[in-house]
């Protein structure tokens, strides 16, 4: 399987161990990734507020690249796979297409329309599929729980295969990975994230209340599919614990570093030494889990 | 923050200035359904900012805009605390779009050059995208928290930079940035 890789701004810049994490998992599951080394950022409403028809035209640009080479998309952020399949579906209108093509004319490119926008975490359920993903597990993470912070964006992207309400792709990934899933109700919590730099205050506090409550619920890691909420999450959560005062320590892994400790990877070579909250404990207890035989 | 209080409609010293307000919004991508609001607060209901922060009451905001409250919506701080979890545009029973209509009026503040923590943010985020296509973190969040703001995330950025975390300091732009540039302008020409 081959697919057009668009990992977006910050899991090749703050998040970078997201990107070596995803791409040694697609490996191991036989996902051929062809990077859009070229392509722009999604926006991330910025661009949207500023000058709507701009990010639409930087976004068609992006899914033309991907058309070009005959792939769909592949993202790994939550707000990435909003923005570029929102512009996908607004791309869907004939008369918005031709509009925006005229734009895109100028740059010798053209969007026929015909390339989908996917999340590795639909693509690693749906595409991969349980029984393969199992296959490469070799350190089933067994007995501890793991909870999930799916972020709002990758739910409210249009299109996305999930309940926005009462999503199941983290827990059936980590009930796949030989885990034991352990739910929360503000698993489909917003983190802040996009008002982290102007209302850091109200930021830091959502984040705290998801964080509070997935620890009451006995969560030993969360995990997260989208870089933006893992920043908020991980480096931030010093903050969200003076903010509800009380020592919150939880990890926070990415999707692709969850798959890949359960693939048996060495825990150094999916950056979890960059996070800001220590996961050892988290890599000690699933060390002591038995390896499966490949 | 100054302003009405939640739950009213407009304090007694806020004065319509634009009747035709509405159908500025209206006009605009992400405004289109801003007239079949029916007021119902599910959005404000749904709204995790404004459980913290009770000034920014989405439902509210389109009340003021119908009521045509221009320049109090505009120069309103807490226009920019909306974080775009877009639950109220999921949850809308009119499919009024909440959110888009945020991002609709966010659009003509920055058009009229606003300041303030969120249009300088904004403004950054895009300058950044024009100069390298994709966003450069480490100098959209210090022109967007400024020096004293980037001050007051005390250690932070040092136990960042210990862990490798921090973002990169020196810029990576794009072969295709005059290429990108070309479409931003293009866009922004309307051609």
């Amino acid at each position: 399987m081959r697919l057009a890789y668009f990992p977006g701004c910050v899991a090749l810049d703050s998040c970078r161990e997201l990107d070596i994490a995803t791409r040694l998992v697609a490996e191991e599951v036989g996902i051929e990734l062809v990077e859009l080394e070229d392509a722009g950022c999604c926006g991330a409403g910025n661009l949207q507020e500023y000058n709507p028809e701009a990010a639409l035209a930087l976004n068609a640009r992006t899914l033309s690249m991907a058309e070009d080479l005959g792939l769909d998309v592949l993202t790994v952020c939550g707000t990435c796979q909003l923005y570029l399949s929102r512009a996908n579906v607004a791309l869907r209108d004939p008369e918005t297409r031709e509009r925006v093509n005229r734009l895109l004319a100028r740059l010798g490119r053209r969007y026929g329309g015909g390339v989908r926008v996917k999340h590795f975490l639909q693509v690693l359920l749906e595409d991969v599929g349980p029984r393969r993903l199992a296959a490469h597990v070799r350190r089933p993470l067994g007995n501890l729980p793991v909870a999930a912070f799916y972020g709002c964006h990758l739910l409210r992207a249009p299109g996305a295969a999930e309940d926005a309400e009462d999503p199941r792709a983290i827990e059936r990934l980590v009930e796949v990975l030989g885990g034991t899933p352990v739910t929360y109700s503000r698993r489909t919590a917003c983190c802040g994230f996009h008002v982290l730099t102007v209302r850091q205050d109200v930021a830091v506090k959502m984040s705290a209340l998801g964080l509070q409550e997935a620890r009451g619920a006995g969560a030993q890691a969360l995990a997260t599919p989208c870089p933006l909420c893992h920043l908020v999450l991980d480096a931030y959560q010093h903050k969200a614990s003076r903010a509800v005062g009380e020592p919150l320590n939880l990890p926070v892994l990415h999707v692709s570093q969850l798959v890949g400790l359960s693939f048996g990877f060495d825990p150094a070579r999916l950056g979890l030494r960059r996070h800001l909250v220590s996961v050892k404990p988290f890599v000690r207890a699933l060390e002591d889990t038995e390896v499966v035989k490949a | 923050m100054a302003g009405p209080k939640a739950g009213t409609v407009a304090s007694s010293t806020v004065r319509p200035d634009s009747p035709t307000f509405w159908k500025e919004v209206l006009g605009l991508p992400g405004g289109e359904a801003l007239a079949t609001c029916i007021q119902c607060n599910t959005c404000t209901s749904s709204c995790p900012v404004e459980a913290l922060e009770p000034e920014f009451n989405i439902r509210r905001l389109i009340a003021r805009i119908k009521l045509g409250l221009r320049e109090d919506v505009l120069s309103d701080e807490a226009l920019w605390a909306c974080a775009r979890c877009f639950a109220c545009v999921a949850r809308c029973p009119k499919h009024v779009r909440p959110g888009d209509i945020v991002e609709a009026v966010r659009h003509i503040a920055l058009g009229e050059e606003r300041e303030g923590p969120g249009p300088r943010h904004a403004r950054a985020f895009v300058e950044s995208i024009r100069d390298g296509g994709r966003i450069h973190e480490a100098r959209v969040t210090l022109e967007s928290l400024r020096l004293a703001g980037l001050l007051r995330e005390g250690w932070l950025p040092a136990r960042m930079a210990w862990r490798g975390k921090a973002p990169r300091l020196r810029r990576r732009p794009l072969k295709s940035v005059p290429e990108i540039r070309a479409l931003l302008d293009a866009a922004e020409e309307g051609a």
